[in-house]
């Protein structure tokens, strides 16, 4: 029965692995292998796992086949991103065996996440995701500059925050209807929100820690200076791991309140269209790529709810669907940075001209990967958005569907002028960059992927549709 | 499977096999090193496919209104999406014009491009899949797949062998046309959640209400008008023509245009009926600006580039003005006209093409007096700047003509808008064509008082790029039937359709 909860136990047999590694003394390249190897026997567990489904603990935690999906997702995620920034060469020396410690357990803490339906259950696995990742944003090896630690700094403060705000809505929830179960919340939870605006408040606020994850506006703030002060590895993981399992919880939660909540979906679509606009907006005058993919990422959490707010069957696999392909893509992105900077330092988008001369590999990479952020077809990018919008037109919110299309045209400017740069001519010789084999076809199955799920997405939603079920009544 | 759907056959799937054929051959050529392998690869693929989609030509049948030569595939079931590519006589007129004109782009630029030959290439024929699928697709889905797809191909032949304003020129022409697919977007997401599927058959035969055809028209309408360009959506063009290499400019005038009046046909006509009724005049009168401001901005050009480019914007405003005179013989005038378009503005971008590569300028003051040099040039480029103007006995005269006598038959003041277009055309290509053949700064002005010029005249490749296309201006001139034979039957049964549509 325990082998349900597989890819956990994975999980934690890695983190208590990097434990005791932390005491001795391994070579930097053996732990960064064990790393991998974790991740990929994580993934195999959780594709094991994936079509078998109960209940653990007293109904607090819910093996439903929407929680192993996204934990197939996160574990997928995680390899992709090991396999991306392969090396770790931005983080700190000397440091690789707790960086993986907390990689493994942030893990742990996501998959816990997705599963569980008890409310105090979720704050503990939240938090435990939470303080990992806090000490990962640090471990950076440009240890001279101001900017990891600030932003270390500014991520615990702000994950602070948001956790007090969640807790503070949990209190409502609890005094309104006298339950931490979700189950039970679902069954009181669509009266309240029509009758008491107080649990409308309550739930907003109980929100608060995963629209934090999530990145979606106004807790958006702490993402453009976190990534930047991050290493390139850590802004991967954290632009794409924790925002999965933010949304399976988003999923969840809107799925309790029901579709008829008029009240807290004028709440989510308002936040929605203003994290699309400001997000794009922000983005707009960046030369940071990092902050640019920040801000590309809160413009991203705003297009996810609005698929999320039509909570039907179009609507939610669209957006797994999406969530799938916007990890591929940022992992894209990012991977093309890592490779960019051997120090660890940070690329602006002036970096980027001549890129084609340098590694036209490299920049196919990044045109593929910002075409897909864009939504251009035929990439997951453009498939991805397209049905989620469609999803979200089936509950009529025309206006919510009409911005976030006008958002995509803004949005298409910036991700041009990365595509742009890379292609501009430069004169002169120019110093190639480099890849090792495994680098190398890393690019082609990044290309491959975003390509194929966008020209052949029947064979995603094959896998996606039985998870939907379990979040319509 | 609905009647309007024919699953005739000759043997194999003939349009799959057009779009996929220069897509292999894009994918191929990412393969070959040398530049002249590419070249050739480039001619055979593009001549390949041009041999491929012939039996459209000969086995397509005349008398049928509906979507020929059908193939129909589970692409997505979970949202209904299906693989469905056909032609009926609208499409298979345009995909036939780009099988012409895309061996003509390649032999056209043998000498223009001579830096990264391999990727111009690839670009190309990405291009050719793309702009066939646009025409083949039966599928909104699809057909906007590859409406954008078409996009960063063209955006990158204009940023990365344009011309020195290249990164203007290329990025213009990009967010221009993003905005305009925007609107496409939203209309195709109203139309398939409305419709509850894709597929253009089926869209076609479910009634929708007024105020949702009216929304789909309007998006749909912004977005045809800036690829068409109608005006005042019409600023991107000439900025992309400039900058763009000879094969771009072909490709932008002769086929890209032609989507926009395309997309009119396929959707406002076809899905919107009502509503484009209701808007027919408006898109008329903004159709007969196009005419008269195009044509007068032509005439004050010196860059002849940018002379073609405001042609073109009249030229396509003939059309638009065809189609939303909504009679069948107005619409197949369009259809003819795009052809014509097609063909003689494509011809007149290669001998701008030919010209700059001899003189390294595109102003009429440098290009002046060629007339005892390059004979042979010369006269071809009259016959195509003829045939662009419309002097009767060339396909222009034609198309315009038909779309004038509709005009006229609809309301003797459209008809009389749209014929000073005519005249001003005649005038701007005739002090064009005066310019390059003569010039005139002295009554006994003679070329060898200028400093001797070193180049020859055009040479057998080049002669036969316009060769063939002036086989084709006048060969539609004098039997245009080989055209509107084809169109007939779907024009027809799209304008009754819409005579048809009421509130």
């Amino acid at each position: 029965m325990f082998l349900l909860i597989l890819p956990e136990l994975v999980f934690g047999t890695a983190a208590l692995f990097f434990f005791f590694a932390a005491i001795g003394k391994l070579r930097r390249r053996v732990l960064q292998r064990a790393g991998f190897i974790a991740a990929l026997a994580a993934l195999c567990a959780a594709a094991w796992a994936y079509d078998r489904t109960g209940m653990l603990f007293h109904g607090v935690y819910t093996l439903d086949t929407l929680s192993q999906c996204f934990k197939l997702l996160v574990c997928a995620g995680l390899v992709l991103v090991m396999w991306c920034t392969a090396g770790f060469r931005g983080t700190r020396e000397g440091f690789s065996a707790e960086y993986h410690l907390f990689l493994c357990l942030g893990c742990l803490g996501l998959c816990c996440m997705v599963s569980t339906t008890e409310l105090i259950t979720l704050i503990i696995s939240m938090e435990v995701a939470s303080y990992s990742f806090y000490a990962l944003v640090p471990l950076r090896s440009r240890r001279a500059e101001r900017e990891p630690l600030e932003a270390g700094i500014k991520y615990v403060f702000f994950g602070g925050a948001a956790t007090a705000v969640t807790l503070y809505g949990m209190s409502y929830l609890f005094g309104l209807t006298q339950t931490t179960s979700l189950q039970k919340l679902a069954q009181s939870l669509p009266a309240l929100l029509a009758t008491e605006p107080l649990a409308v408040i309550g739930l907003v606020l109980f929100t608060a820690g995963i629209c934090y994850k999530l990145a979606l506006f106004p807790l958006h703030y702490w993402m453009p200076d976190v990534f930047v002060g991050a290493a390139h590895e850590t802004a991967c993981v954290l632009a794409t791991l924790p925002k999965a399992a933010a949304v399976c919880l988003l999923l969840r939660f809107l799925a309790a309140a029901g579709a008829e909540a008029h009240r807290l979906v004028l709440v989510f679509s308002t936040l929605a269209v203003l994290s699309m606009t400001i997000g794009n907006l922000s983005a707009l005058g960046q030369q940071d790529i990092k902050r640019l993919l920040a801000y590309s990422g809160v413009a991203h959490a705003g297009y996810l709810v609005v698929g999320m707010l039509a909570l039907n069957r179009l609507g939610i696999s669209a957006v797994i669907y999406y969530l799938s392909g916007y990890v591929v893509m940022t992992a894209g992105c990012f991977y093309v940075l890592y490779r960019l900077a051997p120090q660890g330092e940070n690329i602006t988008v002036e970096d980027l001209r001549g890129l084609y001369r340098r590694s036209p590999l490299l920049a196919a990479t990044l045109a593929v990967a910002a075409s897909g952020l864009a939504g251009i077809p035929p990439t997951i990018g453009f498939t991805g958005k397209f049905l989620m919008f469609a999803g979200a037109l089936q509950r009529e919110y025309y206006a919510l569907v009409a911005i976030a299309v006008v958002n995509i045209c803004i949005a298409a400017f910036y991700y041009l002028r990365l595509v742009r740069a890379a292609y501009s001519s430069v004169s002169g010789q120019v110093e190639r960059v480099l890849l090792p084999r495994h680098a190398t076809v890393c690019a082609a199955a990044l290309i491959a992927a975003i390509l194929l799920s966008g020209m052949l997405p029947q064979f995603f939603f094959e896998k996606i549709l039985p998870a939907v079920p379990t979040l319509l009544r | 499977m609905t009647p309007s759907l024919l699953l005739q056959g000759i043997g194999y799937p003939v349009l799959s096999v057009l779009v996929c054929l220069p897509l292999a051959g894009a994918g191929l050529a990412l393969f070959v090193r040398s530049a002249p392998a590419v070249r050739w690869l480039a001619v055979a693929v593009t001549l390949l496919t041009l041999g491929a989609s012939l039996p459209l030509y000969s086995s397509f049948d005349r008398t049928l209104p509906g979507f020929q030569f059908v193939e129909h595939r589970a692409w997505l079931p979970a949202a209904q999406f299906d693989y469905i590519v056909g032609v009926d006589g609208i499409s298979v007129v345009l995909v036939l014009l780009t099988t012409l004109l895309m061996p003509l782009c390649v032999l056209c630029s043998w000498r223009e491009v001579q830096e990264r030959v391999q990727e111009f290439v690839v670009v190309l024929l990405l291009l050719e899949a793309a702009l066939i699928g646009v025409f083949v697709s039966l599928n909104i889905v699809l057909f906007y797949l590859f409406w954008e797809g078409m996009l960063i191909p063209l955006y990158l032949l204009i940023a990365l062998w344009g011309g020195p304003a290249r990164n203007y020129a290329s990025v213009k022409f990009f967010l221009y046309t993003f905005a305009g697919s925007i609107f496409l977007l939203f209309a195709l997401l109203m139309l398939y959640v409305a419709a509850g599927s894709c597929s253009m058959p089926e869209l076609l035969q479910q009634p929708l209400s007024y105020e949702l055809q009216m929304l789909v028209f309007i998006c749909c309408t912004v977005a045809f008008a800036v690829k068409t360009p109608l005006y005042p959506l019409h600023t991107w063009l000439p900025a992309a023509h400039v900058e763009a290499p000879t094969a771009g400019s072909v490709i932008l005038a002769g086929i890209l245009l032609k989507m926009g009046g395309y997309g009119f046909l396929r959707f406002c006509l076809g899905f919107a009926p009502a509503a484009t009724r209701e808007a027919a005049p408006v898109m008329m009168v903004c159709a007969l600006a196009a005419i008269l401001i195009g044509g007068l901005l032509a005439l004050g050009q010196q860059d002849l580039k940018r002379l073609v480019a405001y042609s073109s914007v009249a030229h396509m405003g003939f059309v638009v003005l065809g189609i939303f005179l909504l009679s069948s013989r107005g619409m197949q005038a369009s259809v003819l006209q795009m052809i014509n378009h097609g063909i003689s503005t494509g011809a007149l971008f290669i001998c701008i093409g030919m010209l700059y590569e001899r003189t390294h300028s595109r102003l009429l003051a440098d290009n002046s007096a060629l007339g005892a040099l390059m004979p042979r040039f010369v006269t071809l480029l009259t016959l195509c700047a003829f045939s662009s103007f419309g002097f009767p006995g060339t396909n222009g005269f034609i198309g315009e003509f038909l779309i004038i006598v509709a005009a006229f038959e609809k309301k003797w003041i459209l008809g009389a808008g749209a014929v000073p277009g005519v005249l001003i055309a005649a005038a701007y290509m005739l002090r064009a064509l005066q310019k390059i053949i003569w010039a005139d700064r002295s009554p006994h002005h003679h070329p060898r008082e200028t400093p001797p010029r070193m180049f020859s005249d055009i040479g057998l490749r080049e002669v036969g790029i316009l060769l063939v296309l002036v086989f084709f201006i006048i060969l539609i001139g004098l039997q245009p039937s080989v055209v509107l034979d084809l169109t007939r039957a779907s024009v027809e049964s799209l304008a009754n359709r819409v005579a048809g549509a009421g509130r």
